[in-house]
């Protein structure tokens, strides 16, 4: 227990997501060695602007993870919200701006019954998000009977389809806002360190008097406001609100956030590191198209990274607790 | 006994962990037909020398002979099979799965399909049961039995591995007076069916009453073994503690309860699921002990103040003024602060820094008004760590990487902050060392000269009685007796806690 020598301590947030961050760089460079598109800045916006949908996503259930819950329905309420706000404005002539406060009202409403059910009705978070994923999944297309919503009017779209000084799509610099906030509000808030500490503790947290069903609540709020942006920035980046849109998007978002060092058993999570997470999978998928490697191969190279991410957190929390 | 092989035989056992030599050098020799009782402080090396024994733990040096073999034991599995079988004090049935399955879990017989030979089960079981003389069906569901029950259902799981070393952690820290009877005749029975038995207890009376010889432990070395009709409770104590037991615990000062000002806290009739009916009135200035077997609901009445459990009736009124608890907010709010016996559990966030693990509850303090000012949290972090002289280099160490006793002061500090007028502390000392202990103590007794009232609960008589100014005894949820600072002695109190008549 006597200190030794003086390290470079480095903060113990940013322990979490240095793999990550290494990994991201050596992809890039020797992906940049074998096709020299890569770091056009055509390729490299294009790249980013894929990411959006599962990164504003992740600005949500990095919160929600975070807290040690978890959620299913994400990509769901992504959809909901886009095809019910969508149709309002192009087929029953709501005003766009209205229009969007309607999704983000439905993402807040999901957030909301999938918060109480977890914190006030005592389900399991896994258990009671695949419930109102298939519930959320149903309405849409319910909804929607299974069209396309097309012709939404512009104020609409723009959002997901402009590019700002001609170069950086909208949805980008959405994103990068909410990181922004998302980072400030976890990180340097006493909501975000309820939020850690209902996460690494609850039964410590609530003893040390933080209301952790409020919470719990409000995690999901949160995530639900974020899927309901990431609904409207992705119905405008692509033209048309579907009932399938997104789907799978759910799990993506997870995978990014664990590759980002957000510890899943709750308690340590880092906006920086989400965003580090999921473009590190956008990367990886753009360097496969790029070397010509198959595209088939794209779930399992994501499979492979996912897997080192937990390992190395297992590995990591290992070695801190071994260090007595 | 001379000539006789051991069954066990230990030389020289030692085990270390990082920074702590938790064993050292401990021999002895346990006989066929006997009970050896292992008596020591907390942390003397009880549980590490049972370990060692069951296979839990590797010794780091020292040899183990079974029957004259020297073996090596690495693993639980291995020192069952070499016929050393522990009961735990912690119980390990499954409530779920009924006392057969228990019995027998992991190895219920099979028929040679892979399917359960149920009746075989059940008629294995009821034999095992008929020896140690528990009459209940076989099919009955652990959960829905007795403490004591259950307890007999783990015997009968350790005798049907056929033992020949049976050891018993504690087997009565939960029993009530009839069912520790009931135990020792058990234990009478197997000594002479020639099982050797080690029996580890804090409670004298029954290591005079049941053990053949005791072995002292103290720091991890094994002190003196005697027959017990050598020792009395008062070398046993000295061996155990090595110096004068009224002396270790500091003093308060003199005049510091303050007697001519309204009761720091009083609690009126204060009854929820898991205690009865409590009423206690401390002053400002004074200690009270909280004293009872274990499962006799001391905790429980520290959470139902701080407002841990739903739906208390009752009132409590803190400096005169009565207060409404809901929640551990509001108790918090109210200027009442708690310490868990279960650090782990209840109040740390392991994976998290010291810095956190202090201020948990008062990150609003270092907000201004939105975010959280670190610089102000990392001087107020290193004042706690020079006050409370917690061991570390830097307070963003994760607490997991802290010893128990550096764990405890990040608490103590916690539970210190603001400085609350009520302190409710459970089993402040478990787990740490002697060292650390005297720390503890001397910041208890500050607690109490500034004025504070604390509400002390913990399971080590001498410390009760060395530190409390008057002790409340609980037995069955409920408080049943008072004793005054003269009156106190651990005869008195164990005589209260387990409902008299044993001495």
């Amino acid at each position: 227990m006597k200190d030794k020598k003086l390290k470079l301590e480095i903060p113990n947030n940013i322990k979490l997501f240095l793999p990550a961050l290494v990994s991201l760089f050596v992809i890039s460079i020797v992906t940049s060695l074998f096709s020299e598109i890569f770091l056009t800045s055509r390729n490299l916006m294009n790249v980013l602007n894929q990411a959006t949908t599962t990164g504003i996503m992740g600005v949500g259930v990095t919160f929600i993870i975070t807290a040690g819950q978890f959620d299913l329905s994400s990509a769901s309420v992504v959809c909901l919200s886009a095809l019910i706000s969508s149709d309002l404005c192009a087929n029953f002539g709501l005003n766009p701006y209205l229009a969007i406060l309607v999704a983000v009202a439905i993402g807040v409403a999901a957030g909301f019954l999938n918060g109480f059910l977890v914190a006030h009705v005592g389900l399991i978070p896994f258990i009671a998000t695949m419930g109102t994923m298939n519930m959320f999944k149903g309405l849409s297309l319910m909804y929607s009977k299974s069209l396309t919503v097309h012709s939404i009017p512009e104020a609409y779209t723009r959002w997901g389809s402009t590019r700002v000084f001609d170069v950086i799509p909208s949805g980008i610099i959405i994103s990068i806002i909410l990181y922004i906030i998302g980072y400030i509000l976890l990180s340097k808030t006493v909501f975000g360190h309820k939020v850690s500490a209902v996460g690494g503790n609850r039964e410590a947290a609530r003893l040390a008097g933080i209301n952790a069903k409020n919470v719990i609540m409000s995690v999901y709020v949160i995530a639900g406001f974020c899927y309901a942006i990431a609904g409207v920035v992705l119905t405008g980046r692509v033209g048309a609100a579907y009932p399938t849109a997104a789907d799978g998007c759910e799990l993506d978002v997870i995978a990014g956030i664990v590759i980002g060092g957000t510890s899943m058993s709750g308690g340590r999570g880092t906006h920086i590191g989400t965003w580090v997470g999921i473009l590190l999978v956008a990367v990886i998928n753009n360097a496969i198209n790029l070397l010509g490697i198959s595209a088939y191969a794209t779930k399992f190279v994501q499979g492979i990274v996912i897997l080192l991410a937990v390992i190395v957190e297992i590995l990591r929390s290992k070695a801190a607790e071994k260090r007595l | 006994m001379e000539n006789k092989k051991a069954l066990l035989s230990v030389r020289g056992l030692s085990k270390s962990f990082p920074g702590v030599l938790a064993l050292d050098g401990v021999d002895f020799d346990l006989f066929s037909g006997e009970v050896l009782g292992i008596c020591g402080e907390n942390g003397a090396g009880k549980s590490t020398l049972i370990k060692c024994l069951s296979g839990v733990y590797q010794p780091s040096a020292g040899s183990i002979e079974v029957d004259g073999h020297e073996v090596n034991i690495q693993s639980a599995e291995e020192g069952i099979s070499l016929g050393i079988s522990v009961i735990y004090q912690e119980l390990s049935i499954i409530s779920e799965l009924d006392i057969a399955q228990n019995v027998f879990l992991g190895r219920v017989p099979r028929y040679k399909t892979g399917m359960i030979n149920f009746k075989k089960l059940h008629a294995d079981t009821r034999k095992i049961m008929d020896h140690i003389g528990l009459a209940m069906d076989t099919r009955t569901i652990a959960g829905d039995i007795s403490i004591s029950a259950q307890q007999m259902v783990e015997i009968g799981k350790a005798i049907s591995r056929d033992p020949k070393v049976l050891i018993m952690d504690e087997p009565t820290s939960s029993l009530g007076h009839d069912e520790t009877e009931r135990l020792f005749a058990l234990i009478e029975q197997l000594k002479n069916e020639g099982y050797g038995i080690i029996f580890i207890s804090h409670h004298m009376e029954e290591v005079f009453k049941i053990t053949d010889r005791v072995l002292v432990l103290r720091d991890g070395r094994g002190i003196e073994t005697r027959a017990t009709k050598d020792w009395t409770v008062d070398s046993i104590v000295q061996a155990m503690v090595d110096r004068d037991v009224s002396n270790q615990f500091p003093q308060k000062k003199e005049g510091a309860i303050r007697y001519n000002e309204p009761y720091a806290i009083e609690v009126t009739g204060l009854t929820n699921r898991y205690v009865h009916d409590i009423n206690l009135k401390v002053r400002k200035g004074e200690i009270l002990g909280l004293a009872g077997i274990v499962g006799a609901g001391r905790s429980e009445v520290l959470k139902s103040i701080f407002g841990a459990y739903h739906n208390n009736m009752g009132e409590i009124k803190v400096d005169g003024n009565p207060v409404k608890i809901k929640n551990p907010k509001s108790a918090l709010a109210s200027g009442i602060s708690f310490l868990s016996e279960d650090r782990k559990k209840d109040m740390l966030i392991l994976m998290d820094s010291i810095k956190t693990n202090y201020i948990l509850p008062y990150f609003k303090d270092f907000a201004k008004p939105l975010f959280v000012n670190n610089k102000a949290v990392e001087a107020a972090t290193q004042k706690a760590i020079s006050q409370f002289n917690i061991k570390t280099t830097s307070s963003e160490k994760l607490v997991v990487q802290l010893s128990g006793g550096n764990q405890q002061k990040v608490l103590m500090a916690r539970v210190t902050y603001g400085e609350p007028d009520v302190y409710l502390l459970d089993e402040p000392t478990r787990g740490i060392d002697v060292s650390v202990k005297q720390e503890i103590y001397k910041e208890i007794i500050k607690m109490a000269e500034s004025g504070s009232a604390v509400i002390l609960v913990t399971s080590d008589l001498p410390e009760i009685i060395g530190l409390a100014d008057r002790v409340l005894v609980m037995r069955d949820r409920t408080i049943v007796a008072e004793l005054q600072k003269n009156e106190l002695s651990q005869e008195a109190v164990m005589n209260y806690a387990t409902g008299g008549s044993q001495l």
